[in-house]
């Protein structure tokens, strides 16, 4: 079982939900805002010491729900102070950047890291196409020709023009090349069937996140499954990666005070405005192109107000977090893998306000109990 | 979109010559890929700006095969003559597929000939080895469609005839003579290729722009081997560019 570290960067000091999206930076102090950053960033370097297998960055606009509108200057940031833990970006939101600016940086962290990137091709939470203009119909074909026009980029030997229906270069050459050869493995997200579908059709890890049971994920992994069939080749447990929650302290009762009003923090307050836009979005448009990757979607976006409202009982009973001490974590673990047949946990340690010290005992509980039971599976 | 192509002759060195004219402006030469000329929308949208010329080889479109015209520098010339008698002056060239191959062999013997050269997924280039086609239809057709629901009646194929494909290049998958000759093309040049050309590998296009000094190299996206009807509007931003700036197509001039 190969694990990541992954990390929102939440801003930890907001008091109440936005009424409407998107959050005022009114609620941002740069001062604190600074140290979280420095907390945050020693949280990530020191998963490598930790034992995690990468370390995960991600993109996110106009929220305290994530402070990494870049995650490539976190994970240069975090390139420069580690050693030998993987890089994953999960991921560039690719369908709202410059791809060739994606390509490039992609490059330059590969280069830059030795070749410990983890490249991560997302589409985002629906209400990031507010933020910055996009259409949300277009999302999924700027997707498509995003993902094609990256991998052209990374591989082809002589300077090219490309000539798409989104994107046009006249002379495209990128320096750095990746040092990954071919490029360097990809992930991209499962959030929906037919994003599960493309995962497959192309041969890469698909990331899955933020359910409220296991169903959906078990249902995302057997259409994985299904096409990879079709397309003759057998998919192993190392390309499914479910991203969880979690905390772990000295005993279940203590990781349960902890998480609960932690994951309060995080689904109301924090997440509060950014999941009103994104019904909007995926209600009133075509950011899923087919209906039952929509009506998936607003399953999930339900399934989210729902987890705001169950108790930490009710979400560990349900395996969608991982919550307790170290024997019970890693039976959880076991209870995921048993169902899912996955091969890879993007854990999610500093949920919401969660303090910095109280993360990093989790962390060094996972060094020192967890992580060597599971990475033996 | 009107299809304004008509079909004419002209006798040239006591040869009977077929071929198609739409369009008015400067003028362009277009040779046809291994199914014949076609009106695809690509051309009818280029003879807006030029006079399109459709050179049809001998053995293509009913017509019978020359024996003094036995091999593509033969069909190199035929369309060099051609362009001299009809024409008058040097010409845009655009070659599709064998057409593309032909194109090459006539920048190569007649550079004064041609004043830009485009090559679209030019066969006659295969390094990795294959020529023709082979399979059933319908992995054929998935082979040189990205988007088959785009075909119309006007735009289909003569069908390929291997007998007379044969005729001028012996169905070898590389012309090794004419790609030790590519260093003398010198005018600019660009190669096309569509991302998901089932026939043509971007091995071909690298080599071009290997040899060929200055060249450009260009991915039209979601298309496969037949450009014009797959991404029609694409292939001519490109080529309508391309012929208009020269090596500055680089620049973008204008958003559309």
């Amino acid at each position: 079982m190969q694990t990541v570290l992954f990390h929102l960067m939440p801003y930890p000091f907001v008091e109440q939900s936005a009424t409407g999206w998107p959050h005022s930076n009114r609620d941002f102090n740069p001062i604190v805002g600074h140290q979280v950053y420095q907390e945050y960033l020693e949280e990530m370097v020191e998963a490598e010491v930790c034992g995690f297998d990468w370390v995960g960055c991600n993109e996110h606009h106009f929220s305290p729900y994530g402070l990494m509108a870049n995650p490539n200057l976190m994970a240069a940031v975090i390139a420069a102070r580690t050693h030998s833990i993987g890089i994953a970006v999960m991921g560039n939101l690719v369908p709202l950047l410059n791809p060739i600016r994606v390509a490039e940086e992609y490059a330059m962290l590969d280069v830059l890291s030795g070749g410990r990137l983890l490249a991560g091709f997302i589409r985002g939470i629906a209400h990031e196409y507010m933020a910055y203009g996009v259409a949300p119909d277009e999302s999924w074909p700027r997707f498509q020709e995003a993902w094609a026009l990256i991998v052209k980029a990374w591989t082809e030997p002589v300077p090219f023009a490309w000539e798409g229906e989104f994107y046009q270069y006249r002379a495209v050459s990128i320096w750095p090349r990746p040092l990954q050869q071919p490029y360097p493995p990809v992930v991209m997200s499962g959030g929906s069937l037919q994003s599960a579908r493309f995962a497959a059709h192309q041969r890469v890890m698909m990331g899955m996140v933020q359910f409220d049971t296991l169903e959906q994920p078990r249902l995302l992994i057997q259409t994985y499954r299904d096409i990879a069939h079709e397309d003759g080749w057998d998919p192993g447990a190392d390309r499914f990666m479910l991203g969880l929650h979690t905390c772990i302290a000295e005993t279940d009762d203590a990781a349960r005070r902890i998480l609960e009003p932690a994951e309060q923090y995080f689904y109301t307050v924090l997440s509060g405005a950014s999941r009103t836009a994104n019904r909007m979005i995926v209600e009133k448009t075509r950011y899923y192109t087919d209906a039952a990757s929509q009506a998936m979607r607003v399953r999930k976006v339900q399934g989210q107000v729902a987890m705001g409202h169950a108790s930490i009982g009710e979400r560990i009973e349900a395996g969608t977090v991982l919550c307790g001490s170290p024997e019970t974590v890693i039976a959880q673990i076991r209870r995921i893998r048993d169902e899912l047949g996955v091969g890879c946990l993007n854990l999610n340690f500093h949920i919401g306000n969660i303090p910095h010290a109280v993360v990093r005992r989790g962390m060094d509980l996972f060094r020192s109990e967890v992580g060597p039971v599971i990475r033996e599976w | 979109m009107a299809v304004d192509f008509q079909q004419q002759t002209l006798t040239v060195n006591g040869n009977k010559v077929l071929y198609w004219l739409g369009g008015q402006g400067p003028a362009l030469l277009y040779l046809h890929g291994a199914g014949g000329f076609r009106p695809t929308p690509a051309l009818v949208a280029l003879s807006r700006d030029y006079s399109v010329y459709g050179l049809v080889a001998p053995g293509f479109g009913h017509t019978a095969l020359l024996t003094e015209v036995a091999s593509m520098p033969d069909l190199a010339d035929y369309a060099g003559a051609f362009v001299q008698e009809r024409i008058g002056a040097p010409v845009h060239l655009v070659g599709h597929s064998f057409g593309g191959w032909w194109a090459a062999w006539l920048a190569v013997r007649q550079p004064a000939a041609v004043m830009t050269l485009i090559l679209e997924t030019p066969a006659g280039f295969r390094r990795l080895g294959g020529s023709g086609l082979h399979g059933d239809a319908e992995s054929i057709q998935r082979r040189m469609y990205a988007h088959p629901e785009k075909i119309r009646p006007e735009f289909q194929s003569e069908g390929r005839d291997e007998r007379v494909l044969g005729h001028y290049h012996g169905n070898v998958g590389q012309d090794q003579a004419l790609t030790d000759a590519l260093s003398k093309i010198a005018m600019p040049t660009l190669i096309v290729l569509g991302t998901e050309d089932g026939v043509i590998h971007a091995d071909t296009g690298r080599l071009l722009r290997d040899r060929i000094a200055g060249a450009q190299l260009a991915y039209v996206y979601d298309a496969a081997h037949i450009i014009e009807v797959d991404q029609p509007e694409r292939f001519v931003r490109l080529a309508r560019d391309f012929l208009r700036y020269g090596a500055s197509y680089l620049i973008r001039w204008h958003n559309e």
